[in-house]
């Protein structure tokens, strides 16, 4: 669904992104990895149209380049920072979305979006009185209104209580089932591991490995002077263990 | 194409109407300054007695004595003309709010008061100041009264008048002897204590009048609106609203650069972006929201200088192309400020300061006519100073369509430059995003 094509992009004398290769498959979820500044918003911003890159192909398989704004209609997009307008209610915040998607979108079909991130009951409430995890919630449903070919979610579970990470997990999966492309960047293992059918790990602007959580533990995953196996090992490994900016 | 950016425009005019901040500073700041100003600019015009023109056009003892009665009350300040068109001349140049006219016949009239007669004045009065002329028609029934009471008390004219009425009596066939007897038995008495009042000295001026007398005029004001002066305002709310008017343009700017710069600093910007719409769509669409806020808050403020103070547009046509002209140029303003600064804060903190300072510099606070010169020529930097000018000539300023064309104009080429600047700082500000 989702092909980069060896991409980059570079601000000023940084090379943010440097010839990353990736493929997000209809019905997969795929995890980006990586430690602060590795590069993985700038490679969201260049799937999503948001970003040009310098060079390199950015595909959404049978519609085009994402930096046309008709392909941007296959693409749903949950930023990391909470992107919500305070003084509207839940309720109207699907409408305006869905509209600027061009949906004809029923008031009970807003409701089922609402219904399916857990704010029904607050539908009519302004988002400026909602807490975190609901806000995060309504970020994800955001992005589901228009019903995307591609989800694109920039750590969708950042400083949410356990309940509604579970939550937005069961419905990252779910849309997967249903035949979504699911690209995810997230900083929780235990996430990856978890909802992501492949994870590329991802640092300093370059993908430095990626496959299955299995095949990446069992190349990458074995601690020094331990015989255990993890993801974050995996990325401890990959990645190093100094202090990033 | 239409439906998003109907989206995104109703969107911003929802959230402004629940921002109360901002909806104060849209709506109800720039009323507030309209109103106040007005009420303080008319109290600093009238700060003591009325200013009046008198003419007396017919030189008697009666119209001497009544001129005489309006020098001599505290409430007016009198200053004599010789004429009708010298006298009007002093009310345009807003000198003085009327002028009384004690026109031919004036004596005659007045010698007849016992007699059903009443005393003529002609008023030509300043349209803008309907409120002075109302009580100045009350300060000429008074003395009206006055002299009605000194007439009653003056045993000799007394006795002209009886005399009269004596005349008319006997002239008068249809009146039977017995009521002729009774009018003159009373007219008898009334000369009797004339008389005797001034024997005893006790020749008073009366100051009041019994209620019994209240159907009764001495005076006969027949009152006339004289032909508005276009350099000076019907009145001082003419002055102040679209004063009002600059103050609400500044709050729709300013209510304009926060959303945008918080669309940014929250992300909802990269949200917007991310759908199916260009960014020039994005910014027209929130560039409509602008206009329409700008639109309605023009429009209620110039509904209510019309219906509650009395400003009627000369020109209502010109006055909505005025007002269209307005919103488009300042929203391009809003943009030209939003492109220049890269941060959200600096684009808000910023554009606020730029705002107050040019609003103020081109007659927000103080009427450009009430600057002084320095001032006055350092305000057409000032886009406010040309939007206050395009909405003046079609509402009291009137004069020719060129001129009204010419301010409007002013406005456009501001708006002109503001939106060239604004797409070259967009143009940079998309790259670097």
């Amino acid at each position: 669904m989702l092909i980069l094509r060896d991409v980059r992009r570079a601000f000023g004398s940084l090379q943010a992104v440097d010839g990353v290769s990736l493929k997000v498959d209809r019905a997969e979820v795929v995890g980006l990895l990586g430690p602060n500044g590795a590069g993985k918003s700038t490679t969201v911003a260049m799937a999503t149209g948001l970003l040009k890159p310098d060079s390199g192909e950015v595909e959404v398989v049978g519609f085009g380049n994402p930096m046309r704004a008709s392909v941007r209609r296959q693409i749903g997009l949950a930023p990391q920072e909470l992107a919500l307008y305070e003084g509207l209610t839940g309720f109207e915040t699907l409408v305006f979305f869905s509209r600027l998607y061009g949906a004809s979108i029923h008031r009970d079909a807003i409701q089922c979006g609402l219904d399916e991130v857990g704010l029904a009951s607050r539908a009519h409430d302004r988002v400026g009185h909602y807490s975190g995890g609901m806000k995060r919630r309504l970020n994800l449903a955001v992005a589901l209104i228009h019903k995307p070919s591609l989800l694109v979610l920039d750590e969708p579970t950042a400083g949410v209580d356990p309940q509604s990470r579970a939550h937005v997990r069961e419905i990252i999966r779910r849309h997967a089932a249903a035949g979504c492309a699911v690209l995810v960047t997230t900083h929780d293992m235990e996430e990856a591991e978890k909802i992501c059918d492949r994870i590329a790990v991802m640092d300093q602007g370059v993908i430095r490995a990626h496959g299955t959580l299995a095949q990446l533990v069992a190349a990458h995953g074995t601690a020094e002077g331990t015989h255990a196996r993890s993801l974050e090992e995996v990325l401890l490994n990959l990645t190093g263990r100094s202090l990033r900016e | 194409m239409i439906r998003p950016m109907i989206a995104i425009a109703l969107k911003d005019l929802r959230l402004l109407a629940r921002d109360r901040g901002a909806l104060f500073f849209t709506i109800l700041f720039p009323v507030i300054i309209a109103v106040l100003f007005g009420m303080v600019f008319g109290r600093m015009s009238t700060p003591g007695p009325l200013d009046v023109v008198v003419v007396v056009t017919q030189d008697g003892p009666l119209a001497r004595s009544f001129a005489a009665a309006l020098q001599a009350d505290s409430a007016l300040h009198v200053q004599v003309a010789a004429n009708k068109q010298s006298g009007a001349e002093i009310v345009q140049q807003g000198h003085a709010a009327a002028v009384i006219i004690l026109p031919e016949g004036f004596d005659d009239r007045a010698e007849a008061l016992l007699s059903g007669g009443s005393m003529p004045l002609e008023l030509f009065g300043d349209p803008s100041r309907a409120a002075e002329l109302g009580l100045l028609e009350g300060k000429l029934m008074e003395i009206g009264f006055r002299q009605f009471m000194l007439a009653v008390t003056d045993s000799d004219r007394l006795r002209r008048q009886s005399a009269q009425i004596r005349r008319q009596l006997a002239n008068d066939p249809n009146l039977h002897a017995l009521e002729q007897t009774a009018v003159l038995k009373i007219l008898a008495g009334a000369e009797e204590l004339a008389a005797a009042r001034k024997n005893e000295g006790e020749k008073k001026t009366a100051t009041s009048v019994g209620g019994g007398m209240s159907d009764f005029r001495p005076v006969r004001i027949r009152t006339e609106l004289l032909a508005h002066n276009q350099d000076d305002p019907p009145s001082t709310y003419a002055v102040t609203f679209p004063q009002g008017v600059v103050w609400g343009l500044a709050g729709c700017v300013m209510a304009f650069v926060t959303t945008l710069a918080s669309e940014r600093a929250q992300g909802t910007l990269t949200r917007l972006r991310a759908a199916p719409l260009s960014m020039h769509l994005i910014l027209a669409s929130k560039g409509m929201a602008c206009v329409a806020s700008s639109m309605i808050m023009q429009a209620l403020l110039l509904v209510l200088a019309w219906a509650a103070f009395d400003v009627h547009p000369v020109n209502l046509a010109m006055l909505i192309l005025a007002m269209t002209v307005n919103a488009i140029s300042f929203t391009a303003l809003a943009m030209m400020i939003a492109a220049l600064f890269r941060s959200g804060a600096g684009t808000d903190g910023a554009g606020r300061a730029l705002i107050l300072v040019l609003a103020i510099v081109g007659g927000g606070s103080i009427p450009l006519v009430f600057m002084p010169p320095v001032l006055r020529s350092i305000s057409v930097v000032s886009p406010f100073r040309w939007a206050i000018a395009a909405i003046e000539g079609p509402l009291w300023r009137g004069g020719s369509i060129a001129d009204q064309f010419a301010a409007i104009g002013s406005v456009a080429i501001v708006g002109i430059v503001c939106a060239v600047i604004s797409l070259g700082g967009m143009a940079k500000w998309r790259r670097g995003s």
